[in-house]
């Protein structure tokens, strides 16, 4: 990275600092007026933002700011951050979270858009290859063909998991603090897709997507490679406020030493250069909520020909002793066996036990204590910690 | 002792007026769709949780709902979803913002839903009525007894 650009990326983080802090502020002040803001008579705009921070006993990560800006000059640098969600919390005390521009609007009685922008300063993103402060998250149009079926196209969260379809930038809805792990490496955020859906079949309102999409190569280009991802999710309620989800996915990285996506988690002579990473994924989600309780798991397992079966297992147990006060316990780990060649072997556990206080229905106060158990990086880990993160949406 | 007979009879009179029946605001859902699509409506309390987003013909719902503070959606929220009015907000947020479902509106005045009603082909919305109320140009919708 030259000087120049190094300078711009610094100033233009400080700005957008600043503007969030501002938009953080506005949204406290204004939101116990209204739900959302009215664009017209069919288009909303919500404003979604959040705070967090962070203590904890590790400090064998502790990098200056500039050190932590320039890590993108060591291709290999990416390597120390496969695993994102630890990297933030050692080096940062204060977190600004990203601020979400959702635009939803009516076009007819069958058409509708919807448009998610984030922005979010660059030390504070999970993927720090990333020199983009503003980025689009989502931006489809749907078609409701039926009262049971409707067709999607453009760039959306892919519904392989509960999490993923629900509220992936929503930090506000997030039952804990943080995301699972398995979203730092093995989960595939976005898609730019078709996506033909259908549901509320039967008493049990079953319901099921498929999806033909650019790939994860592809990133912002539509179809430039053609159709390389595949995937197929089923699912059903077993009880009015239960679902379980089953999901299918499958993807080919192209030139995978070399696309900026997965440099991050590169391993010296995984693949040749060149080389196509074809890959599979499995999910199994199951959330229940009800006047007492919720429940969210969020089992995934990655798999290729090239290497063995990776494992992450993400499990919340919520207990609302009221309506706006819910203690949790929370358990996250992710395995990859020895002998993995594309992502760093080892085990990353985590565990917390926390409370969340939403005390507002646009607001959300989340404490919990964590201990954090990692040999998925140069250096492994033990830490224990309290991290506080506030949600709002305007 | 006629002073104190008078009293007594006064305020016994006073008694059966506290107690006299009063004109009692019910619940009623209201909506401004064609009378086909009322078939196509298993248990309007799946349109308040969201599980329903669509009519018939496939034409978006649209939700109207008394006001984010008020003792109505209090009764809506514990009744269809046995949450609190703040948890019925939440949950439609998410939904929103999963892009499942387009946001409800909330009204503070009666008045002001029932415009909305009737000016919106699709919505659907619901009211605390009294026999004063006027639902001209609205069908009004069968509330089940019991959330299922």
């Amino acid at each position: 990275m030259n000087h120049d650009l190094s300078l711009k990326l610094t100033f233009c983080s400080a700005t957008s600092s600043k503007l969030m802090l501002a938009s953080l502020l506005g949204c406290l002040l204004v939101t116990p007026k209204t739900l959302a803001l009215e664009l017209g008579s069919n288009w909303t705009l919500n404003i979604f933002t959040d705070i967090q921070l962070n203590w904890d006993d590790d400090d064998h990560d502790e990098m200056s700011m500039e050190d932590h800006d320039h890590m993108d000059d060591d291709p290999m640098g990416a390597m120390h951050m496969e695993d994102g969600h630890t990297m933030h919390h050692s080096v940062n005390d204060f977190e600004l979270g990203e601020t979400v521009l959702f635009v939803q609007g009516q076009a007819t009685d069958r058409l509708s858009f919807l448009a998610d922008f984030n922005i979010q300063p660059k030390k504070y993103r999970d993927d720090h290859h990333s020199t983009k402060i503003f980025q689009v998250a989502r931006l489809q149009a749907k078609y409701q063909v039926s009262n049971r079926h409707s067709i999607l196209v453009g760039k959306m969260h892919t519904p392989v998991n509960y999490w993923n379809d629900n509220f992936h930038h929503g930090t506000i809805f997030y039952p804990t603090i943080s995301r699972p792990l398995a979203f730092e490496e093995f989960v595939p955020h976005h898609e730019i897709a078709v996506r033909w859906a259908g549901e509320n079949f039967g008493q049990q309102r079953w319901f099921y997507d498929v999806i033909l999409g650019s790939g994860q190569s592809a990133e912002n280009d539509p179809f430039t490679n053609g159709i390389k991802a595949f995937a197929l999710i089923g699912g059903f309620h077993p009880s009015p406020r239960s679902q379980i989800r089953l999901a299918y996915y499958e993807d080919t990285i192209l030139n995978h030493e070399d696309d900026p996506n997965h440099v991050s988690h590169a391993m010296d002579g995984m693949v040749e250069e060149g080389l196509d990473y074809e890959y599979d994924t499995y999910a199994a989600s199951f959330h229940h909520e009800s006047d007492k309780i919720r429940v969210l798991t969020e089992i995934f397992l990655t798999d290729s020909k090239a290497d063995d079966l990776k494992k992450t297992w993400y499990q919340y147990f919520g207990w609302k002793v009221k309506p706006w006060i819910t203690p949790y316990l929370q358990s996250d780990w992710v395995s990859v066996p020895s002998g993995e060649i594309h992502f760093q072997p080892g085990h990353n556990r985590f565990y917390a036990i926390g409370a969340d206080f939403s005390i507002h229905p646009q607001l959300s106060f989340k404490a919990e204590f964590f201990t954090q158990d990692n040999d998925r990086v140069d250096e492994p880990y033990e830490r224990t910690g309290l991290q506080v993160k506030l949600s709002v949406v305007l | 002792m006629q002073w104190s007979l008078t009293k007594l009879l006064a305020g016994l009179v006073i008694v059966l007026i506290m107690n006299a029946p009063t004109a009692r605001a019910e619940l009623i859902c209201l909506g401004n769709i064609s009378q086909d699509l009322i078939g196509n409506i298993d248990d309007v309390g799946q349109i308040v949780t969201g599980e329903q987003t669509s009519w018939a013909n496939g034409s978006t719902i649209r939700l109207a709902l008394p006001g984010k503070s008020s003792p109505q959606l209090e009764g809506i929220s514990a009744r269809f979803m046995t949450s609190t009015g703040k948890e019925l907000q939440r949950h439609w947020l998410r939904l929103a913002f999963a892009g499942q479902a387009a946001p409800p509106k909330f009204f503070d005045s009666n008045d002001a839903l029932l415009n909305y009603l009737r000016k919106t082909p699709g919505s659907v919305g619901f009211i605390e009525a009294d026999e004063g109320t006027s639902l001209e140009g609205l069908i009004q919708i069968q509330i089940q007894q019991e959330n299922s």
